[in-house]
């Protein structure tokens, strides 16, 4: 104002001139602002003027597509109305549309005017629909700020002190992102003094994402709160009622739930001071949080979760187990307590857990393909992260379980596991489990277990998937204690390596716990002893699903007895070593045993076995066929010092039809050791042979329904003879095949019909009365029957032939059948060993070829003996031999002999001459025990011309002392006799029998009542009478007799 | 009707009949086997001083009556014997001092039936047992042959070797020592 003091001389024309800018300017400013009051005048009251002018104003400087429909408005008070506004805004992120059915607002036109804000004191819109989509290849929006949009909003309500939003309805579609978003039902509060406020209310809000396929439904109320200035922090409410989470992918509709929470969000954190999830009968979950947010992020919530119902929960969140969990029940609930945090750093998440989980008792049911379990569990966990990582101690327990699997099966189960947990490794330091009772099926054959008590300590590796059993111990009441130590890997190679170890289990015991496994007729034996034992099982690498188990069974003082107490054992201390290769469901397990039994000893019967004198020692390998309960592919070789090495090769079936098919063979046979072996089995008796020389033999065996026995036995450079020089056989060669077979159906591809060659070749025979040389027998062999070839025996000067033969055996009875010929040509009767200085016996005897018939026991010759001894013909019928291997073997035959010559016979032998011709019969002769039994014996004299009769005195008191004890008195005291030494007679009739060691000796000659032995010429001459018609001689007496006419003649 | 009664009455006399025609005549000399018996266990046990001892006193019995056969008794000889009874016989008497000391120690005990049965095994080492398993074993094979031998001896029918047996039992048990284990018709063992 300075400027336009005029200056001095030209005051006049100034102030002229200022009068004339002053008119003018006020006239222009009159003008305008008339102009600007009929502008105002104008926009009031043209109010289509001022929407348009707005429409392009808000399109020009703001980008907007502005259409407004209705506008309204006044000045004092400032109200503006507005409806059917459209605001279309395109930029690059997408396009926003947005409708507005009405929308009002009241204020301050002076507020506006001088730019003091607020402009309006409210803002009511109504019918807001918001329609947001973005562009599809939009650049990526980065994380919203919370703090940025909460300023935004602060921002937005400068100009309006409440804002409230009726009946709104939003849609963002982020095609970028994946989401959708739609609400509707929107109703929004609002209000900006020194805090901001807002509260919103969404009757529907259905959220969509594609990553993670997720659809969200549910009713939404927020208040939030927060101070205009810094520090920046919003606090406030948020609720979702009737809310529903659904995963399409999975196929799963989430159960309705509603969440509230309190919070209060810093520029850098979120706290959640509260908030419930609560899943209608299902799971409650209470709690708070702390978000702290940035790069570092670390979210902490603390929670109390409870699942209601564990059996519910598991089928409503069904898709988020395990897909091969098996399908099991769980009736019960579970609670948790504790902390979860969510660290971030350089990227990396990390999770803390530090809290309490508490299972109590729930029933949980489980069954997939045969295994099934029905057990009451109940835990109690507690979760404690370190900075070495997760701990977590606890326990797990397990009451009144059931347990079936396939053949096993659990009664009464239950089990404490303390666990300690520390990040992939699980340790069990005291598990405790009892069994009451466990049984073990095998068909119809049940194991049952009593009180199975289980102890120890195991350790679980997530990161190498292993079990890793430090020590375990199973007690078995009145059995014993097993212990188990090893590994079993959890990953797909399921590696297992354990060891299976117990000491001093009772056997009496073991079998009275495997009833049903033992043999009906071994079922009352008594056994005894102890037993160690020991057990790996591991499965290779290669084929996880096959299993060796190796294991090792020392017995010690084994004994036992059958009911009889005809088999018996004691104080054996066997070794047993196996290896056998289990495939997992194949019923086919190779394996191998090894037994060793090198002390104690065993009786059979009789038989007496002391094996530390002869150990054996059992090699078997073979396959066990469960499915057809057998042994097949065996091959066994067994060590016998008697025997040497056996070696077989078959199988063997135990099943309800049981068979044995084997091929033995035994190489080499050392006969002097098996001799001396079956001496010991009968102690006291020892051997009463001496036995040398080698053996071989090779058997096929098998029985089933049918029996079939086949071999062959070698004998090489072998000798017998018996220790009391009664026998002895030297230089034995033989090859003795044989076949027997019973039941054999025919046509049986393996029964063999084939002849069979074999022979026995013996050097020499030597009893004391005779020696045989190179005696060489040969033969086939074939089914239950051998072949002999004929054979020729020089024996005292003679021919034996015995024709070719067969010998049939019944394999049932045993009996042996056969046929051949017999033939005896040259016989002389002075070399046989029978004669000596006082018995000299001379003549020959042949047999023509006859029938010889072998029978069960009896040997019989259908044929005639024929032998010229002292001048008279003797002929012998049916001789047999009954019992022929036994001590009471008898020899039966019937004999004639016509023509005898008396004078030669008594000049053989010391009973005094007697000349004369008989003939003799013998009927029914009978030798049994090496003793004449029975007899008939007939001697009649016969005339023969030139030939006297007479009788030496000596024959006569012989004759007297034969039949009546004594000499005869008659004779002695003859004066006679002292000229006459001998007598003649006329007949000599005899009649003598033996029957149940009784003589009778009678007279033929009978004249009146007197009976005649010899009786006298007509004039001259000697009668020997009968003095006792019923005379009886014991054979005691006999002998005696005998013995007394031998001593006479030794005397003389 | 008739002819049906005559049918009736026609068949009834066929079985009479038949029934008439079957005889069963098995002879059994009872008193000749129980003197066998006795003759044979006496000879067997000869060696028995308790027997000795009893037949020393039936002898003084005898003799201090008046008898025309005086120590016949003592001096007969079995009356039934064959070769086959003597040989049995011989083997017989060569056990009995090995079976007396399990008679004694009641291991050992006479059946009724004649032979002779393991009682009781305790105290005994395997080879023991199967020494005496096998003294019984013999024994009771020796007996069986016996008892056939007789039977022969006497022309009794194998079918009645049973009572022979019997009769045999009753001697064996007469003849064991009082404490010694004897069986009861009933089965029972008892001491005598």
């Amino acid at each position: 104002m300075g400027n336009l003091k005029p200056e001095p001389g030209e005051g006049g024309k100034i102030r002229r001139g200022k009068k004339k800018i002053f008119r003018i300017s006020a006239i222009a400013l009159a003008a305008v602002l008339f102009l600007v009051i009929a502008c105002s005048l104008f926009v009031y009251f043209h109010k289509s003027t001022l929407k348009s002018f707005l429409e392009k104003t808000l399109s020009k400087k703001a980008g907007l597509t502005v259409v407004i429909g209705r506008l309204n408005y006044r000045l004092f008070p400032l109200r503006v109305e507005a409806e059917s506004v459209k605001v279309v805004f395109v930029n690059k992120p997408g396009r926003a549309d947005v409708r507005i059915g009405r929308a009002e607002a009241s204020g301050s036109l002076w507020r506006l005017i001088n730019n003091q804000k607020p402009f309006f004191d409210s803002l009511t819109v109504s019918g807001l629909n918001i329609e947001f989509a973005e562009h599809p290849n939009a650049p990526p929006s980065g994380p919203v700020s919370i703090r940025d949009l909460a300023r935004m909003v602060s921002g937005n309500l400068e100009y309006v002190s409440d804002l409230v939003v009726k009946d709104a309805s939003l849609h963002l579609s982020l095609p970028g992102e994946g989401m959708d978003l739609s609400a509707t039902g929107v109703n929004l509060k609002a209000a900006a003094t020194d805090k901001t406020t807002i509260g919103l209310i969404v009757t529907r809000l259905d959220f969509r994402s594609d990553k993670p396929k997720v659809t969200l439904a549910a009713g939404l109320r927020c208040e939030a709160t927060w101070p205009r200035t810094e520090p920046f922090s919003l606090e406030g409410t948020l609720d979702l009622t009737d809310s529903s989470i659904s995963l399409p992918e999975k196929q799963w509709e989430g159960p309705s739930f509603s969440l509230k929470t309190g919070f209060l969000a810093g520029e850098r954190s979120v706290v959640v001071s509260a908030f419930t999830l609560d899943i209608p009968d299902l799971v409650a979950l209470s709690g708070s949080g702390l978000a702290e947010l940035g790069q570092n992020a670390v979210v902490t919530i603390s929670s109390k979760l409870n699942i209601k119902n564990l059996e519910r929960a598991k089928k409503t969140f069904a898709p988020f187990l395990p897909p091969d969990l098996p399908a099991f029940s769980l009736d019960g609930s579970a609670q948790w307590e504790g902390d979860l945090r969510r660290e971030t750093a350089s990227g990396a998440a990390k999770i803390y857990v530090n809290g309490a989980l508490h299972l109590p008792p729930a029933h949980f049911i489980m069954k997939q393909g045969s295994l099934s379990v029905d057990q009451v569990l109940l835990a109690e966990l507690h979760f404690q992260d370190e900075p070495a990582g997760l701990r977590v101690n606890g326990f797990i327990e397990g009451r009144q379980g059931r347990l079936l699997a396939g053949s096993f099966q659990a009664g009464g189960f239950s089990f404490r596991l303390p666990v300690e947990i520390e990040g992939s490794r699980v340790n069990i330091p005291s598990l405790k489990a009892q069994v009451q009772e466990l049984v073990l099926s095998a068909g119809n054959r049940k194991l049952k277990l009593d009180d199975i008590s289980i102890s120890g300590n195991t350790k679980l590796d997530y990161l190498h998937q292993a079990v890793k059993i430090n020590s375990l111990a199973v007690d078995v009441p009145r059995l014993g204690s097993f212990g188990l130590t090893g590994e079993v890997g959890l990953n797909p190679q399921r590696q297992v390596n354990l060891s299976l170890s117990s000491r001093n289990l009772d056997i009496g015991n073991i079998l009275k716990f495997f009833p049903a496994f033992v043999p009906e007729t071994m079922k009352a034996w008594k056994p005894g002893g102890q037993l160690d034992l020991s057990l790996t099982i591991r499965n290779g690498p290669s084929d996880p699903r096959r299993y060796r188990v190796k294991g090792t069974g020392d017995l010690s003082k084994v004994a036992f007895q059958d009911s009889s107490g005809a088999i018996v054992s004691e104080g054996l201390d066997p070794r047993l070593r196996f290896e056998a290769d289990i495939l997992s469901f194949d019923k086919a397990i190779p394996f191998s045993l090894e037994l060793n039994l090198a002390k104690g000893e065993s009786l059979w019967k009789d038989a007496y076995f002391n094996w530390q004198s002869g150990p054996v020692r059992l090699e078997l390998k073979g396959t066990l066929d469960l499915q057809f309960r057998q042994v097949r592919d065996a091959a066994a070789a067994v060590f016998f010092p008697p025997l040497g090495e056996v070696r077989a090769g078959g199988s063997l079936g135990f099943g309800p039809k049981p068979h044995f098919d084997f091929h033995l063979a035994a190489p080499s046979i050392d006969l002097a050791s098996l001799n001396a072996f079956l001496g010991k089995m009968r102690p006291g008796q020892p051997s009463t042979w001496e036995v040398q020389g080698k053996a071989e033999a090779e058997v096929d065996i098998r029985l089933d329904t049918s029996f079939k026995v086949r071999g062959k036995v070698q004998v090489r450079e072998a000798a017998a003879r018996q220790k009391d020089g009664s026998l002895g056989l030297a230089g034995i060669d033989a090859d003795f095949p044989f076949s027997f077979s019973h039941g054999v159906p025919p046509g049986d591809e393996k029964t063999d019909d084939s002849l069979a060659p074999g022979y026995i070749l013996i050097q020499e025979i030597k009893t004391p009365v005779v020696v045989l040389k190179a005696l060489r027998l040969d033969f086939y062999s074939t089914k239950n029957l051998f072949l002999f070839f004929p054979i020729e025996i020089g024996l005292w000067g003679s021919r034996l032939e015995l024709g070719q033969f067969v010998l049939a055996i019944n394999p049932v009875s045993r009996g042996i059948r056969g046929v051949s010929n017999l033939t005896l040509t040259g016989l002389d009767f002075s070399k046989l060993p029978i004669n000596s200085e006082s018995f000299k016996l001379a003549g020959w005897a042949s047999i023509p070829t006859s029938e010889l018939e072998i029978r069960p026991g009896e040997f019989r010759l259908r044929g005639r003996l024929l032998a010229d001894i002292f001048g008279g013909r003797l002929t012998m019928n049916d001789i047999r031999v009954t019992d022929v291997f036994s001590a009471g073997r008898k020899i039966v035959f019937q004999a004639e002999i016509s023509g005898l010559d008396l004078g030669k016979l008594t000049a053989s032998v010391p009973f005094g001459e007697v000349t004369g011709i008989v003939d003799v019969s013998i009927r029914d002769f009978v030798l049994s025990y090496g003793q004449p039994e029975n007899f008939l014996l007939s001697i009649i004299s016969v005339p023969r011309k030139g030939v006297s009769r007479k009788f030496s005195l000596k024959a006569v008191n012989n004759l007297s002392v034969i039949s009546s004890d004594g000499p005869s008195t008659a004779l002695s005291n003859n004066v006679l006799t002292k000229l006459v030494h001998s007598f003649s007679y006329s007949r000599i009739g005899i009649a003598c029998s033996l029957k149940n060691d009784v003589f009778t000796l009678q007279g033929t000659i009978v004249e009146g009542r007197i009976q005649y032995l010899v009786r006298r010429s007509t004039f001259f001459g000697i009668d020997v009478v009968n003095g006792n018609p019923v005379n009886k001689i014991s054979f005691k007496d006999m002998i005696g007799r005998m013995k007394r006419v031998g001593r006479s003649q030794e005397k003389k | 009707m008739k002819i049906r009664s005559m049918k009736a009455a026609f068949s009834a006399g066929l079985i009479l009949a038949l029934l008439a025609c079957i005889t069963v005549n098995i002879y059994f000399p009872e008193s000749a086997v129980r003197k066998t018996a006795e003759d044979i266990v006496n000879e067997v046990r000869a060696s028995d001083k308790t027997i000795k001892d009893e037949v020393k006193k039936d002898e003084g019995k005898k003799s201090a009556s008046f008898s025309l056969v005086p120590r016949l008794y003592a001096q007969q000889e079995t009356e039934v014997t064959t070769p086959g009874i003597r040989a049995i016989k011989e083997s017989l008497k060569g056990r009995f001092d090995k079976l007396v000391p399990h008679f004694d120690a009641v291991r050992l005990g006479e059946t009724k039936d004649g032979n002779l049965q393991v009682l009781n095994e305790d105290g005994l080492s395997l080879q023991e047992k199967s020494v005496l398993r096998k003294l019984v074993k013999d024994e009771n094979q020796d007996r069986k042959d016996l008892y056939a031998e007789v039977a022969k001896a006497l022309n009794i029918d194998p079918s009645l070797i049973e009572r022979v047996q019997q009769i045999f039992a009753e001697q064996w048990i007469g003849k064991a020592h009082a404490g010694w284990m004897i069986q009861k018709a009933d089965g029972s063992w008892v001491k005598k």
